[in-house]
């Protein structure tokens, strides 16, 4: 085999370009570092302006500090939070789209959440930018207003849906999404929409996958909206 | 580098025209090191949100900004393929696998040479894929890798050789010549 010919038969190996949808995705995690840096930023702000404001301010500031102090000793229990630090221990990123009646997708959003308990907690939206913003401050200044506090009514019942594999309606199968065991429940409600879930176990029965139908007057469904976790990020 | 000044300062549009200029060679190369799609979709996202990290150790005086994202690239491609157990989805060995006698000569024949360049020696393997597929320069190629010029030339010459060995059937054959 000569030069030529090796050439040619390695260029018979093409690769499909990336899913267009990569650059949603690094917008979005471009979005949620620039959140954090944000917040680390503003503290750094309120440092620089405190060092630079005068004695005067700097007194006021430390008469404050006197005072919160004060006020936390004599009336502990309600500042005080009963709740131990919470960490994310993972969050899964998801495209969610929405049809419409022709059964062509309508909009499409990127979004970053996790889940406290069995509640999902909205980390990143593509949909909501100033929000983001704003949950993004809230999550590392007061995560308990983002996060739902911990419910020990929640966290049984969550043990023992988990315990009997998320099966929170009719079990229809079973799929491994991306590495994940789910149980695939399917509910239809009285409005005559039928939701199907792919619950993961190993993640607080979180739904890996969801689609969402409508019943239409001849009897068959029409999908409305569908969710597909896309990557699922372990923060320990 | 301004822009990656401006992407520092939070700027999406100057972020986002970074990853626009260089975002599809380094997929392909991430995804003929590992492939995986989905890895090299992660590794090319990540490589560009690790340069607006403090700790980011690129230096325009030192490299180019294409150089330093290949660099990193290959790094976690690396990483990811030397971990992997199990062949991805994609994978060459997984796609040869599964192709039923059915499946066209020339698909075959696509899966038979990533197979074959995935069985080049680590080393081979990325100067081959940066050479032939990227067509990059040698001495950039010695820069990504940092190793010198002289080791990168012999070890696209070797890894030719062994390729042509890997091949001889298949270019014997005159069915996939067509």
């Amino acid at each position: 085999m000569n030069d030529t010919e090796l050439d040619e038969m390695l260029n018979r190996w093409d690769v499909k370009d990336a899913n267009a949808s990569i650059r949603e995705k690094v917008r979005v995690r471009f979005r949620a570092e620039q959140a954090q840096r944000t917040n680390r930023s503003g503290l750094r702000w309120i440092v620089i302006f405190l060092r630079g404001s005068g004695k005067g301010l700097a007194a006021g500031v430390v008469a404050a500090g006197v005072f919160l102090l004060i006020v936390i000793l004599t009336f502990p229990e309600p500042l005080k939070s009963s709740q131990p630090p919470f960490r994310i221990p993972w969050f899964v990123e998801y495209d969610a789209v929405r049809y419409g009646n022709d059964g062509l997708p309508r909009s499409k959003e990127t979004i970053m959440s996790f889940s406290r308990d069995g509640k999902e907690v909205i980390l990143i939206d593509s949909d909501s930018s100033i929000m983001n913003a704003v949950r993004g401050g809230l999550l590392r200044l007061a995560p308990t207003l983002i996060i739902p506090s911990e419910s020990s009514e929640d966290a049984a019942h969550l043990r023992a849906l988990i315990r009997n594999s998320c099966a929170t309606g009719l079990v229809i199968a079973y799929e491994t999404i991306l590495n994940h065991l789910t149980t695939v429940v399917q509910n239809t409600s009285p409005d005559h929409t039928r939701t199907t879930q792919w619950l993961a176990p190993d993640l607080e029965c979180f739904a890996l996958r969801l689609t969402s139908e409508e019943r239409k007057s001849d009897g068959t469904f029409r999908l409305v909206l569908r969710r597909q976790a896309s990557k699922i990020i372990l923060t320990r | 580098m301004d822009l990656i000044k401006a992407a520092r300062r939070g700027q999406e549009t100057a972020f986002l025209q970074l990853f626009d200029e260089h975002y599809s060679p380094l997929y392909r190369f991430a995804r003929r090191l590992t492939g995986s799609p989905a890895d090299a979709e992660d590794i090319v996202q990540e490589c560009f949100l690790e340069l607006l990290r403090p700790g980011c150790l690129y230096n325009p005086k030192r490299t180019s900004i294409r150089t330093y994202l290949f660099g990193v690239v290959r790094n976690q491609s690396l990483k990811r393929y030397r971990r992997r157990e199990v062949p991805s989805e994609d994978s060459p060995e997984a796609r040869s696998e599964r192709s039923p006698e059915s499946q066209a000569l020339q698909s075959e024949l696509k899966g038979t040479v990533a197979q074959a360049v995935a069985e080049l020696r680590e080393g081979y393997r990325e100067v081959l894929i940066l050479a032939h597929y990227e067509q990059m320069p040698l001495v950039e190629i010695a820069r990504v890798l940092e190793i010198e010029l002289t080791t990168v030339k012999s070890r696209l010459q070797r890894a030719r050789a062994q390729l042509k060995e890997m091949l001889a059937a298949y270019a014997s054959d005159p069915e996939t010549k067509r």
